[in-house]
């Protein structure tokens, strides 16, 4: 009998079992590949980045750490995501500036005084320009074919108009979607694998339930080279198995491996993961004036309160609260701070080696698979 | 440095860029699938908008990345707001008549 576990991404990328990691630490995205799976880098900085200052994170930087990786998985399948941008509000930070309400001042302003957050100590970074933005992620781009990295991951924005160079250059194009319609149109471009990413998932999740989506996303994807991995929510064998029995060919995984060893997540938010329950995975509008979905924190319940006002949209909610998250940062406030994490996070129950973590989680989709081979052979006997 | 300095000269943008005028784009009623990295969190934001091309498309670099551009109907304020979308996932919203504007079909 086939192994269920050998799927198509084990076939094409060579791994032995059909888990993608996605983090921001280069040492989980070793260990997974090393453990049988796909670790993806996020190109968009380590974890420290959410709980300290810490200047931009490079081109070069980011060169930095795939030859570390290269070295460390010695041709095993691996890749790097980047937060491509998809749209962008034009107007001048002046301009930006002068269309929050006073009301919204004030409350951020009574944050500071009544909960100590101090003011920061530096004036703060000018955001980058649209044009910056395009020109940071292409020479990131850049970086990946060159390093000839086997995947990139399109974590946000289309990778169409960049499909045919990283054909050039050897790299596979992945792209992650949130509503149907995003992946009709990746596949059509010719990406080679759609990450459909529910409701349940981390951070900048959309708006469609894991299995609502990714049965739609196999079914556009049938027929075609492109394969599918399912997204949000993923924590278990369970999940792996409900995901292959959706007609998906693995699972993109993200929340878990904050809570591993080798992530550079600070230990009191790993602490906080280990204790967190799904509904402890709440979406927030307080940062960025978007749904991101995070831990609760001191920060994301200061803007339920019923005298908080709504946040602003984007980007003005994150012109507003730049300051204060500064001062936050700098004064090392816990309680303040977040991480993006998804409704899996319920199924984190201790820290533990990344290798581990895919292990059991392999064990128990196989001995679940296996079990339902088994009585269906029973049942057709 | 300078504050009057342009930006392709302040943070070393190099590529080309090029905005092209198509009037048969104006004035298309479309919805984006749209968003952005959010700074410090280490992860992005998606975000959804409904609006009307203005015509102004924009490819930048090589290969072209290309961009339209949308006056959005829910504003930020009472100004009308104008947005850069990748095209990919810009879609018409005129009823029985989804379909995809990046390839004119």
């Amino acid at each position: 009998m086939r192994d269920p576990l050998h799927t198509r991404l084990c076939e094409e990328y060579g791994c032995e079992l059909p888990i993608v990691a996605f983090a921001h630490t280069k040492d989980v995205v070793a260990a997974v590949s090393n453990a049988g799976g796909i670790g993806i880098l996020g190109g968009a900085g380590g974890e420290r980045r959410r709980t300290q200052i810490t200047p931009p994170y490079t081109a070069e930087q980011l060169r930095a750490d795939i030859r570390w990786i290269k070295e460390r998985v010695q041709g095993k399948p691996w890749g790097c995501d980047l937060v491509l941008p998809a749209s962008f509000v034009q107007g001048t930070r002046q301009e930006l500036q002068g269309m929050i309400p006073s009301a919204h001042r004030d409350f951020v302003d009574r944050l500071h005084r009544e909960h100590g957050i101090p003011l920061p100590s530096r004036s703060q970074e000018e955001e980058e320009p649209f044009e910056q933005m395009l020109e940071s992620s292409r020479a990131k781009l850049e970086v990946l074919f060159e390093e000839n990295v086997p995947i990139f991951a399109s974590g946000l924005g289309s990778p169409a108009f960049i499909i045919d160079r990283a054909r050039a250059a050897g790299t596979k194009v992945w792209g992650l979607v949130g509503k149907p319609r995003q992946a009709q149109r990746e596949i059509e471009a010719g990406v080679d694998v759609v990450i459909a990413q529910g409701y349940d998932s981390g951070g900048h999740s959309g708006s469609i339930g894991t299995f609502s989506l990714v049965p739609q996303v196999v079914d556009l994807a049938k027929g075609t080279k492109t394969l599918v991995l399912a997204a949000g929510g993923v924590s278990s064998g369970k999940h792996l198995a409900a995901a292959l029995a959706m007609g998906a060919d693995g699972v993109w995984t993200g929340t878990i491996w904050l809570a591993t060893h080798e992530s550079e997540t600070e230990m009191f938010l790993k602490q906080r993961l280990v204790e967190a329950q799904s509904e402890d995975a709440v979406q927030s509008r307080a940062t960025s004036g978007k749904p991101i979905r995070q831990l609760r924190s001191k920060w994301s319940d200061a803007w339920k309160d019923p005298n908080a006002p709504d946040p602003l949209q984007m980007p003005l909610q994150g012109l507003l609260t730049q300051g204060i998250q500064t001062g936050i940062r700098e004064a090392q406030m816990h309680d303040w701070m977040t991480t993006p994490a998804g409704q899996a996070v319920a199924g984190i129950r201790a820290l533990k080696p990344a290798a581990e973590v895919v292990f059991e989680m392999a064990d128990e989709a196989q001995v679940i698979l296996n079990e339902f081979g088994a009585e269906l052979s029973a049942v057709r006997k | 440095m300078s504050s009057n300095q342009h930006p392709r000269e302040k943070f070393g943008i190099v590529a080309a860029k090029r905005i092209i005028f198509d009037p048969q784009l104006v004035g298309l009623r479309v919805e984006v699938d749209g968003g952005a990295e959010v700074p410090g969190m280490g992860g992005a934001t998606r975000e959804s908008y409904t609006g009307v091309l203005t015509g102004r498309r924009m490819e930048y670099g090589e290969p072209p990345w290309p961009w339209l551009e949308i006056v959005v109907e829910v504003n930020l304020s009472s100004e009308r707001q104008k947005v850069w979308c990748d095209e990919s996932f810009v879609y018409l919203s005129t009823p029985g008549r989804r379909k995809d504007v990046s390839r004119g079909n």
